[in-house]
């Protein structure tokens, strides 16, 4: 009898640790369900119906229609470039990471910046413009960064032999997008070094100005 | 084993009545208790024959008792088993044991009347052990859920709102300025816009078209 109750009590008291165990248990595979998703992908038939739908409709915008040669010539040759794609694929993954921190931590600290200011009592109306303008633009830039990576997903997975067309049409669109990316960069970037840094240039003097002021 | 030597002893005395003190101590070691050892000695036949006191007799008035010492003499019946035993001393390890712990049984009823008690009283002890357990269980458990389910944004919460009562309002100088324009540089170096969008990686030559 009393071998039973010191069952019961052991089961008892080892159950809320049985339950943490699980609890964590679940968490950890939670994470590592996640992170197998983002390794692993294969497209699914819903993701085949709507590149196949973007597809069409960049055949309708772009008037694409091939030869006979053309398309023999594009078929045999569109699954080894499409292994190429793949890779490209991967570099814009890797483009969009570290483009979005870039660009994240300068609006950061131009906020920060611009707080401080504040603090102090000095005007940061046009800091604040030029911080909102530069906003602008890094989204432009990720959303045309989204496009480009979209004709890049579609270029790699669409069936390129069946539809040569829409193969030619998507690397046409692809081309595009990358262009427009690359134009939006270089705005980005000609805004900070023309407008950003001359406008930080003059706060610092007006720092300096005030801080020789409040000495004298 | 000890108690074994001193009860074949006694017996042994009674037939030598050159110890008529000895005698008297014979009824004391059947007897474990001294409040009964005395009332043997006093009312033994065999002590006032092996040259014990006339006096004793006179104690006689207390009767009540002799039945008492009759059943220890009745219950005695172990003895001679024991004398027997002084000649097989090897049956006498086996047999004794057991037999002298019924009547010790039977002698003494208050003392072991007292003791079924404590076995109630030790049952109880258990149900409140699995009642602590059980309590103790389920705050582990409600705690374990609590910790599962609490949301990780409140604690954010909490010590940013913790570290802004407690921060002073930064002010700008001349330095964050130049350490704004340094991390802007910085950052603008890691990023390079002609190899990450250069035309060429789409171009037919590229990709084998």
């Amino acid at each position: 009898m009393k071998r039973i109750l010191a069952m019961g009590v052991s089961m008892v008291l080892a159950l809320p640790l049985l339950s943490s165990a699980v609890v964590f248990a679940v968490e950890s595979t939670s994470t590592t369900t996640t992170t197998t998703q983002t390794t692993t992908q294969t497209p699914s038939v819903d993701d085949l119906k709507a590149i196949q739908t973007r597809v069409e409709k960049r055949k309708a915008e772009l008037k694409i229609k091939l030869s006979a040669a053309e398309k023999l010539n594009l078929q045999s040759k569109c699954k080894a470039s499409q292994g190429l794609v793949s890779s490209v694929r991967g570099r814009v993954k890797g483009i969009e990471t570290s483009r979005t921190e870039v660009y994240n931590n300068i609006v950061t600290h131009l906020t920060d910046l611009s707080t401080k200011l504040k603090n102090k009592d000095v005007d940061t109306q046009t800091l604040d413009v030029d911080i909102a303008a530069l906003q602008a633009k890094i989204t432009t830039f990720t959303t045309d960064l989204a496009t480009y990576k979209q004709a890049v997903n579609d270029l790699a997975d669409m069936d390129c032999k069946t539809d040569p067309d829409g193969f030619k049409a998507s690397l046409q669109a692809a081309r595009t997008s990358l262009d427009t990316v690359n134009k939006d960069a270089q705005a980005v970037r000609s805004y900070v070094t023309d407008t950003i840094k001359p406008l930080l240039k003059t706060i610092r003097q007006s720092l300096d100005t005030n801080k020789t002021e409040g000495n004298q | 084993m000890p108690d074994q030597t001193p009860t074949t002893a006694p017996t042994l005395d009674t037939t030598n009545p050159s110890r008529p003190a000895t005698g008297g101590q014979v009824m004391d070691i059947q007897s474990p208790k001294p409040s009964t050892a005395q009332t043997t000695d006093e009312n033994s036949p065999v002590n006032i024959s092996s040259g014990g006191p006339a006096e004793i007799n006179t104690d006689s008035p207390t009767i009540a008792e002799p039945p008492a010492i009759e059943e220890s003499v009745v219950e005695s019946p172990a003895e001679p088993t024991i004398e027997t035993n002084s000649s097989n001393t090897d049956t006498s390890v086996t047999t004794e044991p057991t037999e002298p712990t019924e009547p010790a049984a039977d002698n003494v009823p208050n003392p072991l009347a007292a003791t079924p008690p404590t076995g109630p009283k030790k049952s109880g002890k258990p149900m409140l052990v699995i009642v602590i357990a059980v309590v103790i269980a389920l705050a582990l458990a409600a705690l374990v859920v609590v910790i599962f389910l609490k949301p990780k944004k409140n604690t954010a919460g909490t010590t940013n709102s913790t570290s802004n009562q407690t921060a002073p309002k930064p002010l700008a100088s001349p330095a964050d300025v130049d350490n704004t324009n340094k991390e802007i540089d910085t950052s603008l170096s890691k990023v390079n816009d002609s190899t990450d969008f250069a035309s060429t990686d789409l171009s037919d030559k590229a990709l084998g078209l």
